[in-house]
């Protein structure tokens, strides 16, 4: 798959039905999360964000429309610039796997392009060089994907044990 | 057609499911409801109590955008 075969856009409330048959999960329980909250709050949520947090919601899709990956991110206003936080990127079951064969020869999942595009975005819009996520500490699975992208620093979650944060920065003036 | 002629007609093809949508995203907005994230907790509360070590800035990038990433359109 080439890059340009995947189109990344913000979400409208068109996609509302689409998403409500959004499918990331085989049943391990952080999935069902994702998964229950893509299917359901989720994109309204964004939708309607305050603009004081500037969520945006992203849907990857295929040529014929498709949606094959989901992103939202959102700003948490503590600081200025203020810290650009991924809530969700999630790849549905018929793309899981699916590789994306970037110009330079290698190739990256298509989690990494929305985590990636993610970051293009936050640095278009002058967020904090410090960015991160929230993972459910078994999520091996976005735990490689959060090492593959440089979201390398784990300090442990304030509000869960069940979750750590991963931490990275971005780079300056791209 | 008037604004209020016009929302009358979108209200009036919503189905109830819809229209629940509508009336909470209109409630909340107006209580000014603070979102909360997949896991819980309110937006801008998820920082509370964070390291100030991870908010530093080193200078030295941990994160590289290949050439090939598209652009959010």
């Amino acid at each position: 798959m080439k890059p340009d075969e995947v189109l990344i856009r913000a979400l409208t409330a068109d996609d509302l039905p689409a998403l409500a048959a959004f499918r990331c999960s085989t049943g391990a329980p952080w999935e069902e999360v994702v998964e229950e909250q893509i299917r359901g709050p989720l994109p309204r949520r964004y939708l309607a964000s305050p603009p004081r947090f500037d969520g945006r919601m992203l849907i990857g899709t295929d040529p014929g429309g498709t949606a094959l990956i989901v992103g939202a991110h959102h700003i948490e206003p503590t600081l200025e610039p203020d810290i650009g936080y991924t809530e969700v990127v999630a790849v549905s079951l018929q793309a899981r796997g699916s590789l994306v064969q970037l110009s330079e020869g290698r190739e990256i999942s298509l989690g990494e392009l929305m985590l990636l595009a993610i970051f293009k975005q936050m640095l278009s819009l002058g967020r904090h060089p410090r960015t991160f996520v929230r993972v459910d500490r078994r999520n091996q699975r976005s735990l490689a994907l959060c090492d593959r992208v440089g979201l390398t620093e784990e300090p442990p979650d304030a509000h869960s044990d069940l979750l750590v944060q991963r931490w990275g920065e971005l780079p300056r003036g791209t | 057609m008037t604004v209020k002629e016009r929302l009358q007609q979108v209200i009036s093809e919503m189905s109830e499911e819809e229209a629940a949508d509508a009336f909470a995203l209109v409630a909340g907005a107006r209580a000014g409801a603070t979102p909360t994230d997949v896991y819980g907790t309110a937006w801008g509360k998820v920082l509370a109590d964070v390291d100030p070590q991870a908010l530093a800035v080193t200078g030295n990038p941990t994160i590289a955008i290949p050439d090939g990433i598209p652009d959010v359109r």
